[in-house]
């Protein structure tokens, strides 16, 4: 009872690998390839230059250890993805009032 | 909506303090969370005959069981506005795994809540030596937070009783903390709450009468935004570095500190590198001119995009970046499983670089309360010590003093996968000759 997985959340900024690849193209890819217990909540894009976009993917998964690095790693694999960086991490809501 | 500047705002503290319970009732009083959600609840709150006055209360008893009903309340990067400000919210995971995204992607924490319980026990815990609330009040700083509130929580609490007397002790003891990782007190408001009932998230309530500051909600239109540091030299870590058909060798980056020009030459280290600005480009559309904040990316002329990489950084010529061969910092030591003697070589990430690095020596220990020298030459260091070391990255790396620039001189030692420590540069003690 007591042990109830969390969910947390992790906004990952993304850079693709070249021009054009905006977050709508992007989210199928994602969705293919996330871990099980991994989804996708959010995902947005902010025009960078020349055609590149800095894709922003807010995606959920369960807080155990080594969880979030195997996310990274699904989605780093992806040959569209050049560079990745988690820039936050963020409980939900799961956990509040045990 | 008006064009209000934005703040990240992580809410931070030990385990149990109350974190999720505030942020939760905060967006309810302000009616970020959905209604239908809450109604949805307060429906059921009805049939176990507590009632509507029960409503959040209920709401906050039952989220364990929010997956099975298909309801979710989300406060996973919630926003909200005040007259001032829009807040972007982040319920911080007490793991300490998270610490190196919060110093890399450092500039994403504007402002910070530490939530402290108030309830006797509770308190001693979180600010006890080893307790996180210590930690975070120490990393904070470092990730260059510089707005905090402090919410003294469950001051409802059975033990706690509302009492000025209560307060008064809790305070004390997070004034002497704060003092010792170098807050200035008089920006830091210590504020009694109750994120259960609500007193003082947004209104003052009855309870509190012998309170007269301000409310959490009211204390953050006192956060000042600073301006951006566009009168230092340039600095400007790069992100990535393509090649595009038609254009030619684009980066891409933040300009962290000072002005980045159409026709200007720039150094790129530790490459060492040279180049022209063609141009610069934000939001798709062509600039002449980028400064401190700015995400851009832009073209340089006389140099390819296999001579320069992710991890450089570009800066005027007569004032080129540092490349680091031994510095002097400032750590704190997050998580290692045994201690951390001399010659221990983990990876050090700083902005968007990483490299492995090795401590060389471990200079002294500090007192996390004071600040103060508490041992010179330890010899080794655990888990929840702040010291001074010096360390020596193993290949050339960008760095600064945190003072000149705090986003190119924080940093997240990593090995193995979790992050053995957090720090800040002191000091630059030798630099790499390029020739
Ligand atoms: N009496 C009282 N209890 C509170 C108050 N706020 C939180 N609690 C209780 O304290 C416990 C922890 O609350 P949370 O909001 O889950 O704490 P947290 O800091 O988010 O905890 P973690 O996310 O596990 O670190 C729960 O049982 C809450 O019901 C308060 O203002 N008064
Ligand atoms: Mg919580």
């Amino acid at each position: 009872m007591i042990c109830n997985l969390k969910i947390l959340v992790a906004r990952m900024k993304i850079l693709p690998n070249g021009p054009g690849i905006n977050a709508s193209k992007f989210e199928p890819l994602i969705i293919d390839i996330l871990p099980d217990g991994a989804k996708i909540r959010q995902i947005t894009e902010e025009p960078i230059a020349f055609g590149l976009f800095t894709i922003f993917a807010d995606v959920e998964f369960e807080d155990k250890p080594g969880a979030l690095d195997v996310v990274e790693e699904c989605i780093n694999k992806l040959e569209q993805v050049s560079e990745l960086e988690t820039i936050a991490v963020s409980n939900t809501s799961t956990g509040v009032g045990e | 909506m008006a064009d209000k500047p934005h703040l990240n705002l992580i809410v931070a503290g030990h385990v149990d303090q109350g974190k999720s319970t505030i942020i939760g009732h905060l967006l309810v009083d302000l009616k970020v969370i959905d209604e239908r959600t809450i109604d949805k609840f307060a429906e059921e709150s009805e049939k176990t005959g507590k009632g509507d006055t029960f409503k959040y209360a209920w709401v906050m008893d039952n989220l364990k069981d929010e997956r099975e009903r298909g309801v979710t309340i989300d406060l996973a990067f919630k926003k909200f506005e005040t007259p001032k400000f829009d807040f972007t919210l982040i319920d911080a995971p007490g793991h300490r795994d998270f610490i190196k995204n919060m110093i890399t992607g450092a500039s994403e924490a504007d402002a910070a809540v530490l939530c402290v319980s108030g309830k006797p026990g509770e308190t001693e815990i979180a600010i006890a030596p080893g307790g996180q609330s210590r930690e975070h009040c120490f990393l904070l700083k470092t990730l260059g937070v510089k707005q905090m509130i402090v919410a003294v929580n469950k001051m409802d609490a059975n033990e706690v009783g509302y009492k000025k007397e209560r307060y008064e002790e809790v305070k004390v003891e997070v004034e002497k903390l704060l003092k010792g990782v170098g807050w200035d007190l008089s920006k830091v408001p210590i504020i009694p709450v109750s994120g259960w009932k609500g007193d003082n998230l947004i209104n003052k309530g009855d309870n509190l009468d012998w309170y007269d500051g301000k409310t959490i909600y009211q204390a953050f239109d006192d956060f000042e935004v600073e301006a951006p540091p566009v009168d230092k030299p340039l600095r400007l870590p790069l992100q990535d570095v393509y090649s595009i058909t038609g254009v030619g060798t684009v980066p891409v980056g933040r300009v962290e500190t000072g002005t980045f020009k159409v026709g200007e030459k720039v150094i790129i280290m530790p490459s060492n590198a040279t180049a022209e600005v063609k141009s610069i480009e934000s939001h798709h559309v062509e600039m002449q001119q980028a400064s401190a904040g700015d995400n851009i990316g832009f073209n340089l002329r006389g140099v390819d995009k296999k001579d320069i990489r992710r991890g450089d950084v570009i800066g005027p010529i007569d004032d080129p970046p540092k490349v680091v061969k031994e510095f002097t910092a400032q750590i704190i030591v997050v998580h290692h499983p045994t201690a951390i003697a001399p010659g221990y070589t983990p990876v050090i990430h700083a902005h968007t670089s990483q490299a492995a690095a090795t401590i060389t020596e471990l200079v002294s220990k500090l007192d996390a309360r004071t600040g103060g020298v508490l041992e010179e030459k330890p010899k080794a260091l655990k888990t929840g010590d702040a010291a001074i070391v010096k360390i020596q990255p193993l290949r050339p790396l960008c760095l600064e003093t945190f003072t000149e620039y705090p986003q190119m001189g924080r940093f997240a030692l990593r090995d193995m996968g979790t992050t053995i420590a957090a720090g800040v540069v002191k000091e630059i003690n030798a630099e790499w000759d390029l020739k």
